[in-house]
């Protein structure tokens, strides 16, 4: 038998662990969602400001022959707010450390942001919004960075979703490695923050670009 | 485990150094990475910076130049390498460094993303010089080459943005047991405040950077004026002081420990330099002021866009002014009131804090013509400024611009030469310390002088030639290139002397102390930084130590004076 008087569990010349940091992941995206945020604070402003300024010389802003369907652009905000409430259940079910959802709920966000990427594709090519500026046509100089912005938000958004796809995939592998469990969620709750973020931006656009035209 | 992404990781020393820098996350080496290269790209922008200012000596004709367009890649070179490439990365560097030390962190968060941010930057400044060197840049003739600009810039951007996060985490997230955030460092936090700024502000300059790239690359309709202005929203008052921010803290932190009395009213310091951030911030409303004017053209209900964009523009000035003034008056008091010992250390941070403030004050100049627009819509009549005082637009802007340059370089080497032992285990030069800096100091006013001057009659922001040039805007052309060529020679001594102590014999003495956990620990410190983690009661740390081992009442006074 054990001399259970004798007996030291932690030996004295061990040094303590450091104590854990948290919420350095969450915080890290946090920072890195403000940034992303402001990228499209900017370019959104720029897009309004010069949309405001063609309008107000008489012109329309889109140039003739192309028309933004209502169609795929709502149904793309469908998707990411689906996505939103399908994040919330991946969350739920890691708390509760339900495996099998965790993986099933994260599996269907990542699919939802193939579809977004997949209408935006089909949306752009509907629409064929020329790059150049037709002056024969009847455009203005004060078009001139309509196209360009038009693809910097868009495409822009397009990396994002990719980013926070990879996001919830490494983070769903670490949970598929053991590293995040009920009692140690951080890592999906920074890539659920970096998605929900993405979402709220997508609506933003959605409202400024697609609906307001 | 969180705890994964704080846990410093170095090469085996049986590695090349090239696999050691590659492979390291150690906050130390990278932060020394950032410095050295920063250094190195401040004096190669500034000797660009030279030519240029040089060149527009005499504006009748070319005599470096092949013509205009070329004269404006210069120009947009040297200052896009003087603050982008120099001064910003130097910041990086003694951020990287010093803020896990004196928070009290093992590590900086995310090591090996703070390794990958330096090497994005690194390679991203490498392609701007190709772009350059290629006939890229804003006034380049090779269409690719000035879509690489666009790209290796905004590239340059997202390697900055990345290690300021990494350096915001460790302030937020990793601080030591005890430590809340109004015990941190006052340079500590000002590094914290500076990193948050940048993460809101580089973003729009990004932005601006995509969508010059997609232009170019597909339409090409921008013209130079427009993306050699690019870096305005960074590099223009109120937007600038977004440098002061770190200069400031160095400048209290560096003052506190050298005059022997820690700054009085810690909190009140701390909400100067947030104030100042906010204030720095309104440059960026501008930029959404766009939107002001969509609301105005949508509604019709009057709204006066352009003295909206005004108002910001000189709120955000004179809001400046106050922080800086409270900063430096409590500067002043510590010195007045401690033993100050002049040395680098603190002819740096008082030089660069002088600056800076010498800066906000001559930016006031700018809004006088929005003032007086402002009275004059009031009163439905024509504004009438006179022509040397319709500023804006002009290089006036690059002479408030050099000001709060030269004093965040002032404050950089003012804490390389306090921090040196604490970085490399040897010290700077005290004689190369005191020439670099008084050339500096000296070349930064005459750069401001000259450009102010020249502004006053009315020599547009941007350099071009002209057939029929301005009078007397030569004189102060010449002061500006002898101030360029004076600050150059300030930075390249700086250079130098880094380079000279890198390779000089360890010294193991220490000359000072200060009150922060990071002389808490060896010279440089191990690769945990400390042997014990620790934890602190208090923003000075190391006074505590003392008091209680002195034990005699009055430290103690003295600590709760300074901690009020």
């Amino acid at each position: 038998m054990t001399d259970v008087s004798t007996f030291d569990p932690i030996p004295l010349d061990v040094r303590p662990a450091e104590p854990a940091r948290p919420r350095l992941l969450v915080t890290a995206t946090a920072l890195a969602s403000v940034a992303t945020i402001m990228m499209f604070a900017g370019l959104l402003g720029a897009y309004i400001s010069q949309r405001a300024d063609v309008i107000a010389t008489g012109e329309t802003w889109l140039p003739g022959g192309v028309v933004i369907p209502l169609t795929q652009p709502n149904m793309m905000m469908i998707t990411m707010v689906f996505s939103v409430a399908i994040m919330t259940w991946a969350l739920s079910s890691i708390r509760n450390d339900d495996r099998p959802n965790t993986y099933i709920a994260l599996g269907l966000c990542v699919i939802f942001g193939v579809a977004y990427i997949s209408q935006t594709a089909f949306l752009l090519n509907l629409m064929e919004m020329p790059l150049s500026v037709d002056f024969a046509a009847g455009d203005t100089i004060d078009a001139w960075q309509r196209a360009p912005l038009f693809y910097s938000i868009i495409g822009g958004h397009v990396i994002m979703v990719i980013a926070a796809m990879i996001y919830l995939v490494v983070m769903g592998f670490r949970t598929l490695g053991g590293q995040y469990n009920a009692k140690d969620v951080e890592g999906l709750y920074a890539a659920a923050l970096f998605w929900y973020v993405t979402v709220g931006v997508y609506l933003v656009i959605w409202y400024t670009i697609y609906i307001t035209k | 485990m969180a705890q994964n992404e704080m846990t410093p990781t170095d090469a085996p020393s049986d590695q090349s150094v090239l696999e050691r820098i590659l492979g390291t996350s150690d906050h130390k080496t990278i932060g020394r990475m950032w410095m050295l290269a920063g250094a190195a790209v401040l004096a190669a922008g500034m000797a660009v910076s030279l030519v240029a200012a040089i060149e527009q000596i005499s504006l009748a004709s070319f005599s470096i130049a092949a013509d205009g367009d070329e004269l404006v890649q210069i120009w947009s070179s040297g200052r896009t390498f003087t603050l982008i490439g120099g001064v910003v990365a130097l910041l990086v560097g003694l951020a990287t460094y010093l803020v896990p030390l004196q928070v009290g962190s093992s590590a900086i968060a995310f090591g090996r993303g703070a390794n990958a941010a330096f090497w994005i930057w690194f390679i991203s400044v490498d392609l701007l010089v190709v772009s350059y060197l290629l006939n890229g840049g804003p006034g380049g003739g090779r269409r690719d080459f000035v879509a690489l600009w666009a790209l290796s810039l905004g590239g340059a951007l997202i390697g900055i943005m990345w290690a300021l996060i990494c350096v915001a985490t460790t302030v937020l997230a990793a601080r030591a047991p005890g430590m809340t955030l109004e015990r941190a460092p006052i340079s500590a936090w000002a590094f914290g405040v500076w990193a948050l700024l940048g993460l809101v502000s580089l973003p729009i300059l990004l932005g601006q950077l995509v969508l010059s790239y997609i232009d170019v690359r597909y339409e090409y309709l921008s013209s130079y004026t427009r993306l050699a202005s690019a870096i305005d929203s960074i590099s223009l008052a109120p937007a600038i002081y977004w440098l002061a921010i770190p200069a400031m803290g160095i400048a209290a932190e560096v003052v506190g420990v050298h005059s022997g009395q820690p700054i009085r009213f810690h909190k009140s310091v701390m909400a100067g330099i947030g104030a100042l951030s906010i204030m720095a911030f309104g440059g960026d409303f501008l930029g959404f002021a766009g939107i002001a004017r969509t609301f105005d053209a949508e509604t019709e209900l009057g709204f006066k866009a352009i003295a909206f964009d005004n108002g910001l523009l000189v709120v955000a000035l004179f809001g400046a002014l106050l922080p800086l003034l409270v900063i430096m008056g409590l500067i002043s008091d510590s010195l007045r009131s401690g033993r100050a010992s002049m040395n680098p250390s603190m002819l740096g941070a008082l030089g660069g804090g002088a600056l800076v403030l010498l800066g906000a004050i001559a930016a006031l100049l700018g809004t006088i013509e929005p003032i007086v627009g402002f009275f004059a819509d009031l009163a439905n009549r024509t504004p009438d400024v006179p022509d040397f005082l319709q500023l804006n637009g002009t290089s006036f802007n690059a002479g408030v611009t050099a000001l709060v340059i030269g004093g965040a370089v002032l404050a950089s080497i003012g804490a390389a030469h306090h921090w040196a032992h604490k970085i490399w285990g040897r010290y700077l030069t005290d004689g190369l310390g005191n020439l670099s800096i008084t050339a500096v100091l000296l070349g930064s006013l005459a750069t401001a002088i000259g450009n102010i001057g020249a502004g006053t009659r009315s020599q547009p922001a941007l350099p071009q030639i002209d057939s029929s040039p301005l009078s007397g805007v030569e004189l102060f052309n010449a002061i500006t290139a002898l101030g360029v060529a004076l600050a150059l020679l300030g930075v390249a001594i700086f250079a130098l002397d880094l380079l000279k102590t890198a390779t000089s014999k360890r010294d193991d003495t220490e000359r000072w102390s200060g009150h922060t956990l990071e002389w808490s620990t060896d010279s440089p410190p191990p690769l945990a930084n400390f042997a014990v983690a620790p934890s602190v009661g208090s923003a000075f740390p190391l006074l505590d130590l003392a008091g209680d081992e002195s034990d005699d009442g009055e430290s103690a006074d003295a600590r709760e004076e300074v901690d009020a």
